[in-house]
């Protein structure tokens, strides 16, 4: 990994496949708020994939917060795991065998904080999600709006050195019958980008 | 009429009949057992010294068969459905021929692998003193050898058939390769795992072939309940009944037991 003193989410995306080119050049600043809109399949999902790690650049290669990421030319590729990106997915995906708050304390857990820690982080997330009614329910047991809300307090409770998601948690929580657009949900931010600012 | 009135009526005879007979088939066995069983004696014969001890070597050979299927067995199902490598067509059907094999002639290979003069045995014997064959050890090798492709092919399905989604969300929130599978994949396929372990064990306790090939039929170190019903017909057949009911009943016992089991965690994700 090598610091290139460039800050917030800067490269060119490169994804193909056999019937399909993603060719994008990205450039998020610290702060920035951006929505990425496009017809279906036009490679949506497909960039945030690769800016969270899910899916290498097939050329091209990508910044996170001054630290490359993904260069397929070097042979440079960090694990989705590393690169403190939050994502909430379109279909949420909440680990159906786990309860509310165990979802929301799997980031915490993953970081390696101790099992009564990461209860206690989740537990101030779902606070301020005002989901703390819900914390023993399964995911099947949600509505839809409850499930978005459950998926966005488990992305910003991952612990992200590199992130600006645990330092300022947003102040509201989105309505409950509010859907994201597309596919653009996302709160990726790198982070050491937004301490800077 | 309608169609859902047809739908639930009585199947035409032609399926009837020949479904009538074949559940006649499968049960009937099943019921001599139980009208045929030596039921004034039976609690003495099944506290007789032999029958313990084979019982008990049973329940340990077949448990521990079981553990040793999942401590390779998982890790070999997950490369089987998620690596890529050359030769894994080849590989795969490798552990399946023991699915179909004659037990007897997965006891002689066994023997040819294991045995004092066996490809690997004869280092095994003369660098470790480590003898398998007519040992307890025997027993393990010998179930787990015909046992674990049932548990390899079952996880292996499941891990196909697994949503890689909920892998991939696990990533991003941080979670290490080794922790996505630990705390998400395992648990996901949780039913698929306690159903592999049933058909494992149900498999390793009925083990005849390969056991009587491989480890022998020595009262108290090799001969588990199935060879001491062999055993047993030559000598005293109630005594071959009265344990073939012990085995009959382990097997329903464990079916149940783990039946409920994985019907909650199904219903749960």
């Amino acid at each position: 990994m090598t610091g290139t003193g460039v800050e917030g989410i800067v490269g060119r995306v490169v994804v193909s496949r056999t019937d399909f080119t993603l060719d994008v050049d990205v450039e998020v600043r610290p702060g920035e708020v951006v929505a990425v809109l496009g017809p279906n399949g036009a490679g949506k999902s497909t960039l945030l994939r690769a800016v969270c790690g899910l899916t290498p650049l097939t050329l091209g290669s990508l910044t996170l917060g001054g630290v490359v990421v993904d260069d397929p030319a070097r042979d440079v590729l960090v694990a989705s795991s590393e690169r403190g990106v939050g994502l909430v997915f379109q279909d949420y995906r909440l680990f159906p065998h786990l309860s509310v708050l165990d979802n929301v304390a799997f980031g915490p857990r993953s970081a390696g904080r101790s099992r009564s820690q990461s209860r206690a982080d989740a537990v101030a997330w779902v606070e301020r999600l005002r989901l703390t009614a819900l914390v023993d329910r399964r995911p099947h047991e949600l509505s839809g709006g409850q499930s978005q809300r459950v998926a966005l307090a488990r992305a910003l409770a991952a612990p992200r050195p590199h992130s600006c998601s645990t330092s300022r948690p947003p102040r509201s929580t989105p309505p409950p019958g509010s859907t994201y657009a597309a596919t653009c949900a996302t709160t990726c931010t790198s982070s050491r980008a937004r301490r800077s600012s | 009429m309608t169609r859902r009135d047809r739908s639930s009526a009585a199947p035409p005879w032609p399926v009837a009949l020949p479904a009538a007979l074949s559940l006649l088939f499968l049960g009937l066995p099943l019921l001599a057992l139980l009208i045929k069983a030596p039921w004034g004696r039976l609690w003495s014969i099944l506290t007789s010294p032999t029958s313990l001890q084979a019982l008990r070597l049973s329940l340990e050979t077949a448990s521990a068969a079981t553990v040793l299927a999942f401590i390779v067995g998982v890790p070999l199902a997950w490369v089987f459905a998620r690596a890529e490598f050359p030769g894994r067509r080849l590989a795969r059907a490798l552990v399946t021929v023991p699915l179909v094999l004659p037990p007897v002639v997965g006891g002689i290979a066994l023997l040819l692998a294991f045995g004092r003069r066996g490809i690997v045995g004869q280092y095994l014997d003369s660098c470790c003193g480590i003898t398998l064959p007519f040992t307890t050890a025997g027993v393990v090798v010998a179930e787990a050898f015909v046992a674990m492709p049932f548990l390899v092919i079952t996880v292996e399905g499941a891990l196909r058939g697994l949503d890689t989604r909920f892998e991939d969300a696990a990533a991003t929130l941080g979670a290490s390769r080794l922790g996505v599978f630990r705390r998400v994949t395992l648990p996901l396929i949780l039913p698929s795992l306690a159903a592999g372990g049933v058909l494992t064990f149900a498999r390793a306790l009925g083990e005849f072939g390969a056991t009587i090939t491989f480890a022998g039929n020595l009262p108290g170190v090799t001969q588990t309940l199935p060879l001491a019903v062999y055993v047993g017909l030559e000598g005293d057949p109630s005594e071959a009944v009265a344990l073939s009911l012990v085995l009959l009943a382990v097997s329903v016992i464990v079916l149940v037991a783990l039946r409920d089991k994985w019907l909650r965690a199904g219903a749960a994700s």
